[in-house]
């Protein structure tokens, strides 16, 4: 919906060509319009019925109180403490899962027998809500980053590993048949057919997996953290400190949206080596 | 013609029998076939669907090991000697992430035999067959017939001693077809090549082989060889396909195909 028209497309246009490209134009004009006026009522209805009193400011706290909370907390550098410990717990854990996935995918292609036997314990841990194994971890490696990235990562590698695997798996097999026919090894085949071939489903695994590390992160925040912004919203909340909760929910959204652009980017630039 | 057919006989496969295992129980798909071939030669072989054609190809090409029987190369029992050949599949099966020059490179590459020679000759190999301006094309960008030379010279390049050919025009439309098998059979025989066709397309095997092998139904036995001598003014197989004696040959083998 976005597509971009460049001036000079445009320009080298047939007239009715033109009058399409305008037309198209407008429409995505139109839509981000509405986007915006649906953002910006929003923030207005908010502050307006806080300052009127429909709403109780303290518990829904404002967007000016909200700007006022950040401008105060980046004054002292707190809030981009607790952003970096965030983004620090997310990254490491997304390594892990990614590192470990490929490995473990990669592994279970290799010996049929193992994937056979470990198949039943990845559908059940997979399907087990991790949130359930949290407190676990807080009891066995105590309260720190330790159990914060170790939540992040159960969160997500059972999906990882299975997902990839199943991409493996599914490599036609006459192109095994080519590399065998060339004289190749079964590394051949994963090096030459399956690991280049399954770069776009790596990277899609990737894109989903960026997002999972943060909510993985997040949960393991509230349970066993003294910093971040996961230990921000439940501390927020205990003391009544809402604007801290609202804060670190909007700065959520940014980080969440910037870090699936950042992988989009990636993508994108893959596809186009490809 | 004649010049391809030398009597020194180069591939000799000697009582073949082979079974597929499954759950439901056991599948013979080849019983005691056996054949020969002559160095340069262009066989080809037919049989009905589901006969074992294919797996007489993995057999030849090592893929599987048979049940009883042995295959002989000039002479040298391949379960010691091993053997060079090169296989076509049935799809071109190049990989979309390479660009022309990588994908005929793959079997060098896969051997460790890539050298500054190599690229000598993959230059003049694509040269040859019309892809030089496509080395860095992607195969997405190539049509039918460029993908299939491109999937031929990747297996020439290794130099084998024998090609083996698994119907490797079905996936094509009719038309490229008939371009792409007159094209890949004119390589074969200028680079004379021993190769082994298998085919389910009557017409194909009589313009392209020098000799043409009937199978039965499953379980595969050889039915019938037939020579082919067609009076054509050249051997490619488009030419061959205005033979006289052409219907004649279909006849034959179409009766051999259909007799019970």
């Amino acid at each position: 919906m976005t597509h971009r028209i460049k001036k000079e497309d445009f320009l080298s246009a047939s007239a009715i060509h033109q009058a399409y490209l305008k037309r198209y134009q407008k429409r995505v004009t139109k839509i981000r319009i509405a986007q915006w006026i649906i953002f910006l009522s929003f923030l207005i209805l908010w502050e307006l019925s806080t300052r009127a009193g429909w709403l109780n400011s303290f518990i829904f706290s404002s967007p000016s109180r909200v700007v006022k909370c950040f401008t105060d907390m980046a004054k002292d550098g707190t809030v981009f403490y607790h952003i970096g410990i965030t983004l620090m717990e997310t990254f490491i854990s997304f390594g892990l899962v990614i590192g470990i996935g490929l490995l473990v995918a990669v592994l279970l292609w290799w010996n049929e027998s193992v994937a056979k036997v470990l198949e039943p314990y990845l559908v059940v841990l997979n399907s087990l809500p991790k949130s359930a194994l949290a407190p676990v971890f807080i009891v066995w490696l105590g309260n720190n980053m330790k159990t914060i990235i170790v939540a992040a990562v159960t969160v997500a590698v059972f999906g990882t590993i299975i997902t990839l695997y199943t991409n493996f798996n599914s490599t036609e097999q006459d192109k095994y048949k080519l590399i065998y026919t060339l004289g190749g090894t079964k590394k051949d085949v994963l090096f030459k057919v399956v690991l280049p071939g399954n770069l776009p489903s790596i990277i899609s695994c990737m894109k989903v997996n960026i997002g999972l590390s943060l909510v993985g992160v997040i949960i393991g925040e509230f349970l066993a953290a003294k910093a971040g912004l996961g230990y921000l919203i439940v501390y927020g909340s205990q003391v009544f400190k809402l604007d801290w909760v609202i804060m670190s929910i909007v700065i959520l959204c940014i980080v969440a949206t910037a870090l699936y652009g950042i992988l989009s980017y990636v993508e994108r630039k893959v596809r186009r080596r490809q | 013609m004649e010049s391809h057919i030398t009597t020194k006989e180069f591939l000799h496969v000697d009582r073949l029998s082979y079974s597929y295992h499954t759950l439901a129980g056991e599948t013979t798909a080849l019983k005691e076939v056996s054949f020969h071939v002559s160095e340069g030669q262009f066989l080809a072989i037919v049989g009905p669907s589901g006969c074992g054609k294919s797996t007489l190809l993995s057999l030849i090409a090592g893929l599987i090991k048979p049940d009883t029987g042995s295959i002989y190369i000039n002479g040298k029992d391949t379960k010691n000697s091993g053997l060079n050949i090169g296989y076509m599949l049935q799809k071109d099966h190049l990989l979309d992430w390479r660009s022309t020059l990588r994908n005929v490179a793959l079997g060098l590459e896969i051997q460790h035999k890539y050298s500054d020679q190599s690229m000598v000759i993959i230059n003049h190999l694509l040269e040859t067959y019309g892809l030089i301006s496509f080395i860095d094309s992607k195969p997405m960008e190539l049509s039918g017939g460029m993908r299939q030379r491109a999937a031929l010279i990747r297996t020439l390049l290794l130099q084998p001693d024998i090609l083996l050919l698994d119907e490797p025009f079905s996936a094509l439309d009719y038309q490229t077809r008939l371009e792409v098998s007159d094209d890949i059979c004119k390589i074969i025989r200028k680079e004379n090549k021993t190769a082994v066709l298998i085919t389910h397309d009557i017409a194909e095997a009589i313009s392209t082989a020098d000799k043409v092998i009937v199978l039965s139904n499953r379980p595969a036995s050889v039915k019938k060889e037939i020579e082919i001598n067609l009076t054509s003014k050249d051997d490619s197989p488009l030419q061959k396909r205005l033979a006289p004696e052409f219907s004649t040959y279909f006849n034959l083998i179409w009766k051999e195909l259909t007799s019970v």
